[in-house]
């Protein structure tokens, strides 16, 4: 039961850590390409959509 | 094409290849753009619904120091004040936790946001996602006339909760 209990609190940790990362580091590509430092093709790759907002 | 905006901004703004851009006083280059984000969403009921969810980046391009200028905040607010001119369009913000100094990051962007022109027309949710080693400070922002608001609480409040409470 304790077993249990911890697993499941790692996994809630992993997935908040998980899904934060991904939100840090696409942030991050984005922030890489702003700078020149990357293609857009690359933020492409990643899922990572620019757009005019309006 | 680069187009140049009609924004009552301190700096002329330009938009080039989906971003914004303007110069400053001493020649600092500043590059702002929204990303279309809904898909953080993807898991929750309402997630077909919505439409213009983005996260906003704010990028200096040279990297020496330069003096605070108030006209930086007050021109990116006239992008902002544009932005949200389209009442589905919302925001979503998560601090960068990596270098332990998220707290700091979440102060100083409600700073911001208490400084911002835009602050009476939107609604702007915080919450923070708490774990043992970590604390995630979030928060959301949209218009008050947003006409999918009710999909866009319900997204966050869900994702929120999944996040907080899985297993």
């Amino acid at each position: 039961m304790e077993t249990k209990t911890l697993n499941n609190s790692i996994s809630k940790k992993e997935s908040i850590k998980n899904l934060a990362l991904k939100f840090i580091e696409d942030q991050k590509m984005i922030q890489k390409y702003l700078k020149n430092e990357i293609t857009l093709e690359k933020l492409n790759e990643r899922g990572i959509k620019f757009s005019k907002p309006i | 094409m680069k187009e140049e905006l009609n924004f009552q901004s301190p700096y002329k703004v330009f938009f080039e290849e989906n971003v914004y851009t303007f110069e400053t006083k001493n020649n600092h280059k500043y590059r702002v753009s929204f990303n279309l984000s809904n898909d953080y969403f993807e898991y929750t009921s309402t997630f077909k619904e919505l439409k213009k969810v983005y996260t906003l980046n704010v990028e200096k391009i040279s990297s020496h120091k330069e003096p605070l200028d108030v006209k930086v905040q007050k021109t990116i607010d006239q992008i902002l004040q544009f932005f949200f001119e389209d009442p589905e369009n919302s925001i979503i913000y998560l601090c960068d936790f990596q270098d332990n100094r998220e707290l700091k990051r979440r102060n100083h962007f409600n700073k911001w946001f208490e400084n911002s022109s835009f602050k009476n027309q939107v609604i702007k949710i915080d919450d923070i996602i708490e774990t043992e080693d970590l604390n995630y400070y979030t928060s959301i922002i949209y218009t008050k006339h947003n006409p999918l608001r009710k999909y866009l609480e319900t997204a966050y409040i869900e994702m929120l909760y999944f996040l907080k409470n899985k297993n």
